[in-house]
């Protein structure tokens, strides 16, 4: 009597499940990651904000550049045009109805002293508790010590900055 | 004599599965830190930006429209499209005027957009600049700017929390 083939015959084997071939996929990977490392600049990008009032004087946002309640502190930064002027390289801080404080630059080197406006703008606010100040730049003030300006005016609580550039006018003599 | 044989067990395989997991992490991080507006925050090569303690937030709804300007060349947009030079912007009519077009056709653009989907993005004002350059240029830059509808205006700085302890220390 013939038997019938037993079951076990048609089984298979059991083996481990098959893993999927990542090893592609790595090497891409391992491609794309450096090279998007390589795009990556690493450092504290930051934002300045400013208010930016019409050259002209006249119809700035914000209180603008006019002599409303607004701007009731002027830092005005002043750097020397020429030699011989009134003019002087440092900060001019006016306050209204009140005198002015001026800060030279350092004589040793000709650096804007930026601790001492530090101390003055900290003394203006807690007097004044105002956020507002006027920012009167003169064209040939270096960018980066205008934003640092800026940045001690934000730091000491004078939030709304208004630029105004100075209209400066270089006579021709007399 | 008698034969010995070995027995081979099977290669144990190192699992990266694991592994591919966190490059798959590390690959959608990097892509999002490459997008086109992180490239606007970014350093531009060869430029030194003025450091700040104070960084500000850009407004919620602000669209960037970038001004890159160098000590020898204005690049406008993301695609450092040269206008010039700082010397050309103050003396050039047709520099400001290709800036200005520039800037009023990104405003506009920026409009159309609103008017499409109903969204109210704001054209913002984006200045990376070489912290050596004259004010008077960036005043340039910013009167076109105001000109052409931009009344929000950005600096890009790098962060620094100690710029004036290292200015007091220059300055003895």
């Amino acid at each position: 009597m013939a038997y019938r083939p037993s079951e076990g015959r048609n089984q298979k084997k059991q083996s481990p499940p098959e893993q999927p071939n990542l090893v592609p996929i790595m090497n891409l990977f391992m491609t794309i990651i450096p090279f998007l490392l390589t795009m990556i600049v690493i450092s504290q990008v930051a934002l300045v904000a400013l208010n930016f009032s019409s050259a002209g004087g006249g119809g700035g946002r914000d209180g603008g550049a006019g002599d409303g309640p607004g701007s009731a502190i002027e830092v005005k930064l002043v750097i020397m045009a020429s030699s011989g002027n009134q003019l002087f390289p440092g900060f001019e801080i006016r306050i209204e109805n009140e005198g002015g404080i001026y800060l030279r630059n350092s004589e040793n080197n000709g650096m804007y002293n930026f601790v001492e406006l530090d101390n003055v703008l900290k003394v203006l606010q807690a007097r004044k508790n105002t956020p507002d100040v006027t920012l009167v730049v003169y064209p040939d003030v270096l960018y980066g010590n205008l934003i640092q300006t800026i940045d001690l005016c934000k730091q000491n609580g004078f939030t709304n900055v208004i630029y105004k550039p100075a209209s400066v006018s270089y006579g021709s003599g007399g | 004599m008698r034969k010995v044989r070995r027995k081979f067990f099977d290669a144990a395989f190192l699992s990266i599965t694991s592994l591919l997991d966190i490059l798959t992490i590390i690959l959608v991080f990097l892509i999002k830190n490459v997008s086109m507006e992180a490239q606007r925050m970014t350093v531009p090569e060869n430029m030194t930006l003025p450091t700040t303690i104070t960084n500000q937030e850009l407004i919620d709804n602000g669209l960037t429209v970038l001004v890159k300007m160098y000590p020898d060349k204005i690049l406008i947009g993301t695609d450092n499209i040269p206008a010039g030079n700082l010397q050309q912007l103050v003396e050039d009519a047709s520099i400001r005027e290709v800036i200005y077009n520039f800037m009023k056709n990104e405003a506009n653009q920026i409009r159309i957009l609103n008017e499409r989907r109903g969204t109210n993005y704001e054209p913002c004002l984006l200045i990376q600049a070489d912290k050596s350059i004259p004010c008077q240029y960036i005043t340039q830059i910013v009167k076109i700017g105001a000109g052409a509808s931009f009344a929000n205006v950005y600096f890009s700085t790098l962060q620094d929390q100690n710029w004036l302890k290292a200015s007091a220390g220059q300055m003895r």
